[in-house]
């Protein structure tokens, strides 16, 4: 289950906005978390046992029709269920008598386990990716270049009469699993250290799993210490290019101090036990970065999870690239999976490590597969180009300074 | 299989290959739960194909009997496939299987050529099984009951 940034409660961490529940859903505190779980979500949980595909589960079937393993599958795994044996599984699955007992009205009793929640925008970068949503700081750019009427109120998480719920809920589940945490940066929303201080009072923090993304600007001690009172650290690091290229898409960051913290977390998480993650986020304009990304985390052994590809902006799907860009990139890719040994077993469970670098080349392989399938979108070029021209005025930016290679087709395009 | 009321009412098993070569003639019995498939002189290759119920645990036993080392120094029952639905448990899983033998033994191993009993004993449904020895990560079990902890 998930509590969006504005504190709407979801059906699922990875459900597309598409989808009918997230467009428009009950908010924690006016609706308690466990009534949405167990009532409102029934149609939901109806319609999956009906065989009914979900429209929020779209994304998800975006990412298995290239070969990328979805938040679908991953989810579907902790139930025991795989989609390669899905009847078999299903049947086996440790969650079947409860599905068979919400057959009819897709009630259950049951409490949520794994819950993803989304703290806020509250955000120190505006990366060009991203939506007002999840960062404050694009937010006020975009409402002052005219992009959004308003600004968006997105931080549920400084309501406290909300949080508490929240740890209420959390505190009364014996079997509680994971907290997956993300912002805004989390690391400089307060709502993180709230909750982290009050889960700090509880005993059965030590059973739970705390998985947190960070954008590699911050490092708070304070924090790191009660991360290690918990049982385990899913670590995720944003980054989408080792070279300065990084900076302009996670704007205003600096590529040598995020890589430097990147090491640095890499380090504690060894100390520690922890799982570290390389979260990217590819776009038309980080897509011939992916190699040095997936060449990175194999020889650094960090696994890597990169987000759905990418739905909005739409401008700057990697569709929007010619193909013969496209092309290069794949081939090079595939130059680089050849010398490598692939299995042909699927990795879903990206977090055990010894996965890791069969889940970094299945990525990689996705990727390939994107890029040579992907429906053509090159007539979105000029909107790219009009996009970030906008951008680039307002931060003092040029996106040739970072991609001259695109200079031809980007001034072509309008540049 | 369009939804779950269809999967609840589809008979589903498990498909079971095991394969056993002799080394020599030996004396084998191989059961697979409480079903003896083989006893006596293996003189050949065997394969057995058996369903299993999806849910149900199992046991696949195979035993090594009467092998006079002094002159059947060779002998012995190799397993040279064990798999449920597609999925190979030999090689990659043989160390889950327990091998009592009368050289006291310990290794793992589906080569079986001491007097003595080979088991893999599958604890739980297979692909809850399946799912913790290919380390898949969580198993969540349901949670109803809110307890103050």
């Amino acid at each position: 289950m998930k509590i969006a940034s504005n504190g709407q409660m979801k059906y699922c961490r990875w459900s597309s906005l598409t989808g009918k529940v997230t467009e428009d859903s009950e908010v924690i505190g006016d609706t308690h978390p466990l009534a949405f779980f167990q009532t409102v979500m029934s149609s939901e949980r109806q319609a999956m046992l009906d065989g009914q595909p979900l429209d929020g589960c779209n994304d998800c079937y975006v990412m298995e029709k290239y070969g990328k393993v979805s938040g679908r599958q991953k989810q579907l795994l902790k139930t025991g269920i795989t989609v390669k044996n899905f009847a078999k599984s299903c049947a086996s699955s440790t969650f079947a008598s409860e599905f068979e007992k919400s057959l009819l009205t897709g009630h259950t009793d049951l409490v949520p386990l794994d819950w993803q929640i989304d703290l806020g925008n509250h955000c120190n970068s505006a990366c060009v990716m991203c939506a007002p949503a999840s960062s404050s700081r694009l937010a006020s750019e975009f409402h002052r270049i005219g992009f959004i009427d308003k600004l968006p109120v997105l931080n549920w998480t400084e309501d406290s009469s909300r949080v508490d719920l929240l740890i209420d809920i959390l505190s009364k589940t014996s079997d509680l699993a994971y907290l997956h945490f993300i912002g805004g940066e989390t690391l400089i929303t307060p709502g993180f250290k709230k909750i982290l201080r009050a889960l700090m009072k509880h005993h059965f923090r030590h059973n739970i799993t705390v998985g947190l993304t960070t954008n590699l600007t911050v490092w708070d001690p304070e924090i790191n210490h009660m991360l290690c009172e918990f049982k385990q650290v899913n670590l995720g690091m944003s980054i989408d290019s080792m070279t300065r290229i990084n900076d302009y898409v996670r704007y205003p960051s600096d590529i040598q101090s995020v890589t430097e913290l990147m090491h640095q977390w890499i380090d504690l998480s060894r100390t520690q036990n922890w799982i570290p993650t390389i979260r990217t986020t590819p776009t038309a304009l980080t897509a011939s970065e992916l190699l040095d990304i997936y060449k990175f985390a194999s020889s650094a052994q960090v696994g890597i999870e990169s987000c759905n590809f990418l739905d909005e902006p739409q401008v700057l799907r990697m569709s929007v690239l010619p193909s013969s860009i496209r092309e290069h990139i794949s081939s090079k890719l595939k130059h680089w999976i050849q010398q490598q040994e692939l299995d042909q077993e699927t990795v879903i469970n990206n977090r055990d490590p010894s996965h890791v670098q069969q889940s970094i080349l299945q990525d990689a392989v996705s990727y390939i597969n994107y890029l040579d399938q992907c429906p053509d979108e090159t007539h979105l070029l000029p909107a790219m180009i009009q996009y970030l021209k906008k951008l680039d005025q307002s931060r003092g930016n040029c996106v040739l300074d970072y991609l001259p290679e695109y200079e031809e087709l980007f001034r072509s395009a309008g540049y | 299989m369009k939804n779950f009321s269809d999967l609840l009412a589809t008979d589903l098993h498990l498909d079971l290959v095991l394969i056993a070569e002799p080394v020599g003639r030996p004396d084998v019995e191989i059961w697979v739960n409480q079903q003896l498939i083989h006893q006596g002189q293996l003189s050949e290759s065997i394969t057995v194909l058996k369903q299993l119920p999806l849910l149900s645990e199992f046991l696949i036993s195979v035993n090594l009997k009467n092998k006079v080392y002094s002159s059947q120094s060779e002998t012995a029952v190799v397993l040279t496939k064990l798999s449920v639905d597609g999925f190979d448990i030999i090689p990659n899983f043989t160390h889950l299987a327990q091998y009592t033998n009368d050289h006291d033994f310990k290794k793992p191993t589906s080569y079986i050529g001491f007097n003595g009993e080979w088991r893999l004993e599958v604890t739980k449904p297979f692909y809850q099984w399946q799912h913790e020895i290919t380390s898949q990560g969580w198993l969540f079990q349901p949670c109803r009951i809110m307890e103050i902890l």
